[in-house]
């Protein structure tokens, strides 16, 4: 019998901040057997497996006549190479619509991910706000053993 | 000056010897062949006449009948067909080839730092890479393989309108492996506590937008930890949105899906089984 390495993580931003580059998750709620760093936004892998991962933002509303899609891309850094390893969109005309992605990946230890703008300007949320509710956010963990 | 005095090899009949002083060397074997009783200390040194330290060095130590020894004895390698003694300390490796009886208490070091086997080396059940540091983290690992088994999954077969201020109204069940999920109040009760991944999904209804909050209650508070909406601006009728998350959760925490404002449906057309459309459905994931 093999004893389970946990590793799980779930971050957040409660502001309606829009995003230009780095979605900024600058708030844990926990974090397992990972690393990760509220300065760069940028999670490392600490255990090798197997992850389901997903995150949500909102579609920024129209303004001026112009339509601001929604987009997100997971960003994998694994030695010197940065490539797209998941892209979600949401095209059409639509204001503070919710937007979210889910998927699996098979990661190695010192794997970084990041969360980028596809292009558009997507916000973290339609509006800021308090207490301990999280609308949004960016999580993962490891599936198997 | 001194003197010799020589000894019959062999006395025909009880024989007393003599108290002596001073010390006698035996340089060649003695053999006794009936017993032999000392009432006062017997030390064996290490041959070096003088030497205080009580250390014994032989080739070999053979003990035909019982060796009763009431003291501390330290032994480096014994080879027995049976021991008797008040205590026994090993400070390297015991083999016994027979069977163990003890009336008394096992004391053993902490398990995970220790290689036990029972049974052999097939069935050896614990090892000292130290991966399981006691007893209870492996209950625990046991629990947690076995709880991974716990789900829940309900889902709506009418496409009626749903207003606010309601949970969304999955009333049947696909599977409840603890039997937690209420299809009346459509509230999930967390039976056991973990790290659980939940989902759920519905319908836009033309003309209306609907902001949806998956709650977690706990004690009383109701905390949102996820939010799907079609926005502020009509998204086509029927346009599907699913969300999932995960959360930390505690034994007696209740999970349900609330529509906060708007309106939206659970299936694109009234259903019969064992078709369905939308689902509420969770599964634990971890500890």
């Amino acid at each position: 019998m093999t004893q389970r390495t946990e590793a799980r993580f779930k971050v957040f931003n409660r502001s309606r901040d829009t995003v230009f580059n780095t979605f900024i998750y600058d708030n844990i709620d926990f974090n397992v057997g990972g690393t990760y760093d509220t300065t760069t936004y940028e999670y490392t892998v600490d255990n090798a497996g197997t992850y389901l991962i997903g995150h949500s933002f909102v579609k920024k509303p129209t303004y001026g006549g112009n339509n601001f899609f929604g987009g997100s891309v997971v960003k994998l850094t694994r030695g010197d190479d940065t490539y797209t390893i998941s892209y979600s969109r949401l095209y059409e005309q639509g204001q503070h619509t919710t937007i979210s992605n889910l998927f699996m990946y098979k990661f190695e230890v010192d794997d970084k991910l990041k969360i980028v703008t596809a292009g558009g300007q997507p916000r973290m949320n339609s509006n800021g706000y308090g207490g301990n509710d999280i609308l949004n956010s960016w999580w993962g963990i490891k599936l198997n053993y | 000056m001194s003197f010799v005095v020589e000894i019959p090899t062999v006395f025909t009949k009880p024989t007393q010897i003599p108290a002596r002083l001073g010390n006698t060397i035996l340089t060649g074997n003695e053999t006794i062949e009936g017993s032999l009783y000392v009432n006062g200390s017997l030390t064996l040194n290490n041959g070096s006449e003088g030497d205080s330290t009580n250390v014994v060095n032989y080739d070999s130590l053979d003990i035909s009948n019982n060796l009763n020894v009431n003291g501390l004895t330290t032994l480096n390698e014994v080879n027995a067909s049976s021991i008797t003694t008040n205590n026994l300390v090993v400070n390297e490796s015991l083999n016994i080839n027979s069977n163990v009886d003890i009336s008394g208490t096992i004391t053993l070091p902490i398990i995970g730092d220790v290689k036990t086997s029972i049974q052999g080396n097939t069935d050896n059940i614990l090892s000292n890479t130290n991966n399981l540091s006691s007893i209870q983290t492996q209950v625990d690992s046991l629990i947690d393989i076995f709880s991974q088994g716990i789900s829940f999954r309900a889902y709506s077969l009418s496409s009626a309108t749903i207003s606010s201020g309601q949970n969304l109204p999955f009333d049947n069940e696909s599977y409840d492996s603890q039997g937690t999920y209420d299809v009346s109040t459509n509230v999930y009760t967390i039976d056991i506590a973990g790290t659980y991944l939940f989902s759920f999904g519905w319908f836009v209804v033309g003309g209306s937008t609907a902001v949806i909050n998956l709650i977690r209650k706990r004690s009383g508070t109701e905390v949102i930890i996820q939010q799907s909406t079609n926005g502020t601006t009509s998204t086509g009728n029927g346009t599907s949105f699913y969300v999932a998350t995960i959360d930390e959760c505690e034994e007696d925490d209740e999970i349900y899906a609330y529509l906060t404002s708007g309106s939206c449906r659970l299936a694109i057309s009234d259903l019969t089984e064992p078709d369905n459309n939308t689902s509420f459905s969770g599964s634990r994931l971890s500890s």
